[in-house]
């Protein structure tokens, strides 16, 4: 109930501040739309007339395109890195634009249902649809090749030790994926929902797999045994911790968003008007980066980040646990020999240095013998 | 009542057209651009101590500090940011006040130097670089500036071996880590370092990085390059640009034992300022810091806020203790137009009033000359026979 008389207060406040133009904003817009629809030729060579949202995708594919081919023919280095960064950025932007525009699209609509809770809220929730797309491009922003490596790899091992091992669990696991997808429609829907299901998940898992996991093994694969369960366990609580951590970014981007409009309307207030979607794009990015900034200093989501992190390590803690018995048992060096001969080489240097120092120590008293 | 988007609207295709055809601008500039080159000072490697080098930069005026400043940088990142180029070269800028500067290269740590430690860094490579410059020069004392992360190692240094050194800056050093200024200051106490270091070894470069950037996400990973296409058509800029990026991406991995007792007890414990910090066996006492220090910190520093690095002094016993800040951020201390006018000349100005100034007559002047010319001649008979 709360939540709806949020967003009534919202709403009303917005479509009073958009009473008094929007007939000259459907007058400028009917004017504006179609120079554009004409002024770009690759729209001119689309079939189907073009709707918002198509303009910036099929600008998004146009340029990656172009693009993709320039990139792929030419050398790796410096250069070519910098420019995904950039195409990944530039996407954000563009999706941004896109969004904003179905904005306004729906401004006159907003204003027709104005004092209808339910009409509004539609067209609220169908602008956080929308939106989400600017949050799946942010998500997708650049984060480095070797970290997502890292991570794949992970999960590719673990795939491998499942298909190996053919365990009684394995369509639970395999259940996982789908059960991350479906957490994550939660995510962007119903926020309590998801809570919901996350805990009953946790449930679930702590009354059946997780106690199979946890408990003792026989016989003389014991320890094997006990190793490979708490691989499988490590694994479930970190996909578990996910959808926990992504959910502040997700509430976070939302109010974020509000923020946005909010000082949209202020600008306006004031006649400093946003002359470019630039400007409306630097509003939208500053905004966010303070909400975000705000997010990371608490300590709830500091938590949550390293509930993530910790969770991930143990994953990986375990599966080298995992692949170390297996090399040692086939005589292939393993991470924990690698690292016994590297705390060696560090011993060595430093008896080394100390070695030398003490020659040279030796050799400053001989130099002063008569 | 006029719309407010109006002209927004009006113009978005002409945005979207100049922003579509400075990026295909730009996709032809980078891809023409494989490598930048960064740290352009000459400068000739004078000692090495397994991956540790240490380098001499070679000078640029006749007249020059008789007293060497030593730069140590961060473990974190590369200390080519001081060097970046030509017009932007914090290195170049104090050459040309006439420093004498070495500087530690601390090298890609590999799986090999997982154990090395945070003792090692300073008790062992840092000592034998100071133990390098001190004998090669025939001097007591040489001057020490750490930068970043090496402003903490520097100032721990300095209490361990106050005898070695005459004057001591610290820029951007994080010192009192107890702060809720600072994001990296916040989520290091959440961090299981232990678990981190056991599971990884080194700690990759590129995790380094992601949490670098994730203290401004929006800024960093996207905002800046929207921001480069709009200035496609300079290729200078798209150059500066493209030297900051390699810079920040070169980001070694953190030897692991080192990164662990960093975090552990000077990120979680604070336990530099409580003097309960050991380094090599000794108690790392900052009281012990008695000589004359210049503490410079970033009004506007993300990374390392204020809060951490002013009150250096506090915990010093030196009498001679100045405070400087710049309204910049971690990184403007290097590359604004405000550091490259103003940092250098107050570095300079602080240290040849401390050392003397340069010297005066002409025998003194030889004197040095020829000392120099000895030290170069040493070094190179060294470089041959560690051929």
């Amino acid at each position: 109930m709360e939540k709806e008389d949020q967003h009534k207060d919202f709403f009303y406040d917005w479509a009073e501040f958009q009473k008094d133009f929007f007939s000259q904003w459907a007058d400028s817009y009917s004017k504006i739309y179609q120079p554009w629809m004409n002024a770009m030729k690759f729209w001119q060579d689309m079939k189907t007339p073009l709707t918002a949202p198509d303009l910036f995708s099929k600008w998004s594919d146009m340029i990656r395109e172009t693009i993709g081919k320039a990139a792929a023919q030419s050398q790796e280095g410096l250069g070519l890195d910098v420019l995904l960064r950039v195409m990944r950025a530039s996407n954000v932007f563009i999706v941004f634009n896109e969004f904003w525009l179905q904005v306004l699209e729906d401004l006159p609509n907003l204003y027709q249902v104005k004092g209808d809770d339910t009409k509004s809220r539609k067209i609220f929730e169908r602008w956080v649809s929308r939106y989400e797309r600017v949050f799946e491009q942010l998500v997708g922003s650049p984060v480095s090749d070797t970290a997502k490596e890292m991570m794949t790899s992970w999960l590719n091992i673990l795939q491998m030790h499942q298909a190996a091992m053919g365990l009684i669990w394995n369509p639970w696991i395999q259940a996982m994926p789908q059960w991350r997808e479906q957490a994550e429609k939660f995510m962007r829907g119903d926020l309590g929902a998801l809570h919901e299901s996350r805990s009953l998940w946790r449930e679930v898992y702590d009354e059946t797999l997780g106690r199979v996991f946890r408990m003792p093994a026989f016989g003389l694969t014991k320890e094997q045994t006990e190793r490979l369960r708490r691989t499988y366990d490590a694994f479930a609580q970190f996909w578990l911790s996910l959808p926990n951590f992504y959910q502040y970014f997700y509430n976070t981007g939302m109010e974020a968003l509000k923020e946005v409009f909010n000082r949209v309307r202020n600008l306006k207030a004031t006649e400093m008007k946003p002359e470019t979607m630039r400007e409306i794009y630097k509003i939208w990015w500053t905004t966010n980066e303070n909400a975000f900034f705000e997010l990371f200093k608490r300590p709830d989501f500091s938590n949550a980040m390293a509930e993530v992190l910790n969770y991930g390590l143990r994953v990986k803690k375990r599966l080298d646990e995992l692949t170390a018995e297996w090399c040692e048992a086939v005589s292939i060096p393993s991470n924990r020999e690698f690292d016994e001969v590297a705390e060696t080489v560090q011993e060595l240097r430093r008896k080394l240095r100390a070695q030398q120092k003490s020659i040279e120590e030796l050799q400053r008293k001989l130099e002063k013998v008569p | 009542m006029e719309f407010p988007f109006e002209k927004q609207t009006s113009v978005f295709l002409k945005e979207i057209e100049k922003y579509s055809s400075r990026l295909l601008k730009i996709t032809e500039t980078l891809l023409e651009t494989t490598d930048v080159e960064l740290a352009p000072s000459p400068k000739d490697l004078v000692f090495q101590q397994d991956k540790i080098k240490l380098y001499h930069f070679r000078p640029r005026k006749k007249e020059i500090c008789p007293v060497p400043l030593l730069i140590t940088y961060a473990l974190v990142n590369r200390e080519t940011m001081m060097d970046l180029e030509e017009g932007r070269s914090l290195i170049a800028n104090l050459l040309d006040l006439g420093l004498d500067i070495y500087i530690i290269l601390w090298g890609y740590p590999s799986r090999l130097e997982r154990y090395v430690t945070l003792d090692d860094y300073i008790d062992m490579y840092m000592d034998d670089c100071v133990e390098y410059i001190r004998k090669e020069r025939g001097l007591e004392k040489i001057n020490l500036m750490g930068v970043c992360q090496g402003g903490t190692f520097s100032a721990i240094y300095a209490a361990l071996y106050p005898e070695k050194v005459r004057n001591l800056i610290t820029m951007v050093a994080p010192i009192d880590f107890d702060t809720e200024d600072g994001l990296l200051n916040i989520w290091s106490r959440y961090i299981d370092v232990d678990l981190m270091v056991d599971t990884l070894g080194n700690i990759p470069g590129d995790f380094m990085n992601l949490g670098f950037l994730m203290l401004k996400p929006f800024q960093l990973m996207m905002d800046k390059y929207v921001g480069l296409v709009e200035v496609a058509k300079d290729p200078a800029m798209v150059h500066n640009f493209l030297r900051m990026e390699k810079w920040i991406f070169d980001s070694p991995d953190q030897a692991g034992e080192a990164f662990r007792k960093f975090l552990n007890e000077l990120y979680k414990k604070n336990s530099l300022i409580k003097g309960e910090l050991e380094i090599a066996g000794k108690k790392v006492d900052l009281e012990r810091i008695d000589m004359p220090i210049l503490n410079i910190y970033a009004e506007q520093d993300h990374l390392v806020p204020p809060s951490s690095s002013k009150p250096f002094g506090d915990f010093v016993s030196s009498k001679d203790v100045t405070t400087k800040s710049f309204p910049v951020g971690h990184i403007g201390m290097y590359v604004s137009a405000k550091a490259q006018t103003e940092l250098a000349p107050t570095i300079a100005g602080w240290l040849i009033e401390r050392t003397g100034g340069f010297p005066k007559d002409k025998s003194k002047r030889r004197k040095q000359a020829t000392k120099q010319k000895a030290g170069a001649r040493k070094a190179r008979i060294r470089k041959k026979k560690a051929k």
